[in-house]
């Protein structure tokens, strides 16, 4: 709605088949646990360098659509990706509805 | 950086639908947007100014809010809040139900970058930071009210403020 109103924009994101899905007009990708889209907690350097790489990568997309994978390594916490959001990881409620936070 | 085909994720890219299509077995399918950005583009505002003499908003979705303001609730909550960009950590809370919000309360620049794009304005990197910056609560499950109530705020905001660019980061 934003960007056929005129106005750019750039999403980030860290899930790249439901952005995939949504088909944004500019999307960048980070490689991220849940709950952490620009950067781990304290590490405001990280942060910024994130940020960055976005927004730059971002304004240089021509090709309305495109995802760009930033690229940017997540060192910390090794096997989050298989917990994220895995129904094995999740408890559930006796109707099989799994537990909120 | 790396740029690909469009329908090629990464390698280590996590299959997000898959694993909630699982998750909630027990629930009727939800039903995922489809968009073939090949076939029907979406639309395309090109953006005419470099980085450096951007004015950008930020609009997160990750339920942060500053101590003073009501917190966010979980039943299709589409309330906004403006979060001065000079908020410090210890003025900001989260409430959201759909992620693990415990690094986000140690450190709301997880998913509310404030400081890091404050030291980018600061440094010239990018032209300025539209103050306040828009915070929600993403976990809306009717998309009708995302659409008839929530994207309308936005646009407003973004065009009362004068933006060049929204910037939106979800958690």
């Amino acid at each position: 709605m934003l960007e056929a109103a005129g106005i750019p924009t750039l999403i980030m994101t860290s899930a790249w088949d439901i952005t995939r899905a949504l088909g944004p007009p500019r999307a960048a990708f980070l490689h991220a646990p849940p709950g952490h889209q620009t950067g781990p907690p304290g590490d405001l350097l990280a942060q910024r360098e994130i940020v960055q790489a976005a927004l730059e990568a971002g304004i240089s997309i021509e090709k309305p659509g495109e995802i760009v994978d930033l690229g940017i390594a997540w060192p910390r916490d090794p096997g989050w990706e298989e917990r994220a959001y895995a129904a094995e990881h999740v408890e559930t409620d006796p109707g099989g509805k799994p537990k909120r936070n | 950086m790396n740029r690909r085909q469009q329908s090629e994720p990464p390698d280590l890219a996590v299959g997000y639908m898959e694993r909630t299509r699982k998750l909630y077995s027990s629930q009727p399918a939800y039903r995922w947007a489809s968009f073939d950005p090949e076939s029907e583009p979406p639309p395309f505002t090109p953006i005419a100014k470099p980085l450096s003499s951007l004015r950008i908003a930020l609009i997160a979705s990750g339920g942060v809010y500053r101590k003073e303001q009501e917190p966010f609730h979980f039943r299709n909550d589409t309330s906004q809040r403006e979060i001065a960009i000079d908020s410090e950590i210890a003025d900001l809370r989260v409430s959201h139900f759909g992620y693990d919000i415990k690094d986000a309360q140690l450190d709301p620049g997880c998913v509310l970058p404030l400081r890091a794009l404050r030291e980018l304005a600061a440094e010239g990197v990018i032209g300025s930071l539209v103050d306040p910056a828009l915070s929600f609560m993403g976990g809306i499950y009717s998309t009708r009210l995302v659409g008839e109530e929530v994207a309308p705020r936005f646009l407003d905001f973004v065009l009362r403020q004068q933006a060049d660019l929204a910037y939106l980061v979800p958690a």
